[in-house]
């Protein structure tokens, strides 16, 4: 089964080459989508030289959701049979992918999701609590309970990339597939996963609070 | 006071005209909709004061201009709604176009 790791990156070019190298090791192909960087990340994959990294950049910066969207779109047009999303600023273990992928490679399920909070770990409480936040309004909204519905570390079958479709461009993106899992009727499991540096990455108080209110606008309007 | 009220009743007239026509050549509209039902509030309130206002107190306000100004708001609240909506289709295509662009030529060295 061909897999194929899709990275949506912003700015992030002290720490892209480093997520691609190790993805490279895990996954058949790299899909890096730059969403209109001004730090050189481009070059930073460029400058990689590995052979199977694809890279497609947005002219203007259209947020995470919509580099996401791009970034399945290429690889399901590059023939993935899983898709692998990971975020590009080093909160996930590309050493993870093939755990990640396990079940969908077992036929278990359709979407496998990286949980932050399935195992002990050193997340701050404003993380926690905001986390909880989200899961509780995605469960009411969109009726599927998840332990961690922020996580960018996902995989896909081909069957479930093709029938997802994503309209958020920004951070509701997370709950927005998960909208889309329960309305496609998808086969979803957890797996376990590290959070890495947490307390200086991912989303605020601020883009919490924003997806929130975005979530609700978007399920009524 | 008569005098006022005949001259700001005709310019409302006037102006649901224009509102009528308007909407006859684009079709629905929702701020045309909703400026024709604000026109009709501030003619009823100027035409039929007296009969308004029992009106109006029979269904819990203490005056016209009570009923007017939940009109407003209700209408504010309404075209913020749809602004938002607007915006968001905007904002869809400009994803589309981008997306677009960028599938149709992956970057090599």
């Amino acid at each position: 089964m061909k897999v194929i790791a899709v990275i949506p990156a912003y700015n992030e070019s002290k720490t892209i080459a480093e997520v691609v190298k190790k993805a490279s090791k895990s996954a058949d192909s790299i899909v890096v989508v730059d969403d209109g960087s001004f730090d050189g990340t481009k070059d930073s994959v460029l400058g990689l030289g590995i052979r199977n990294v694809h890279l497609y950049c947005h002219s203007i910066n259209r947020g995470v959701g919509a580099a996401t969207s791009t970034g399945i779109k290429a690889a399901l047009g590059l023939g993935a049979d899983i898709v692998v999303m990971l975020d590009s600023d080093g909160q996930h273990r590309p050493e993870d992918i093939p755990r990640i992928t396990g079940p969908i490679r077992k036929g278990e399920a359709d979407v496998v999701i990286g949980s932050r909070f399935l195992r002990k770990a050193d997340i701050p409480m404003v993380k926690r609590i905001g986390n909880k936040s989200l899961n509780l309004i995605t469960k009411i909204l969109y009726g599927l309970r998840c332990t961690d519905t922020q996580s960018g570390y996902k995989a896909f079958s081909r069957h479930a990339a093709s029938a997802i479709d994503i309209k958020v461009d920004r951070y509701g993106v997370c709950s927005e597939i998960i909208g889309e899992i329960k309305k496609r009727k998808l086969r979803v499991m957890e797996v376990p996963i590290d959070a890495i540096n947490i307390e200086k990455k991912g989303t605020t108080v601020m883009d919490g609070i924003e997806i929130a209110i975005d979530l609700v606008l978007r399920r009524f309007t | 006071m008569v005098v006022l009220e005949f001259l700001g009743g005709l310019v409302l007239i006037g102006f649901l005209a224009m509102l009528i026509n308007s909407l006859r050549k684009r079709g629905t509209d929702a701020y045309i909709i909703s400026l024709i039902i604000i026109d009709i509030a501030l003619l009823a309130i100027i035409i039929v004061p007296g009969s308004l206002e029992a009106s109006l107190t029979s269904i819990g306000f203490a005056r016209p201009f009570d009923a007017f100004i939940s009109i407003i708001a209700a209408a504010s609240f309404f075209l913020a709604i749809r602004s938002y909506i607007r915006l968001r289709e905007v904002e869809r295509n400009i994803t589309k176009a981008v997306q677009k662009a960028a599938l149709k030529s992956e970057v090599k060295k």
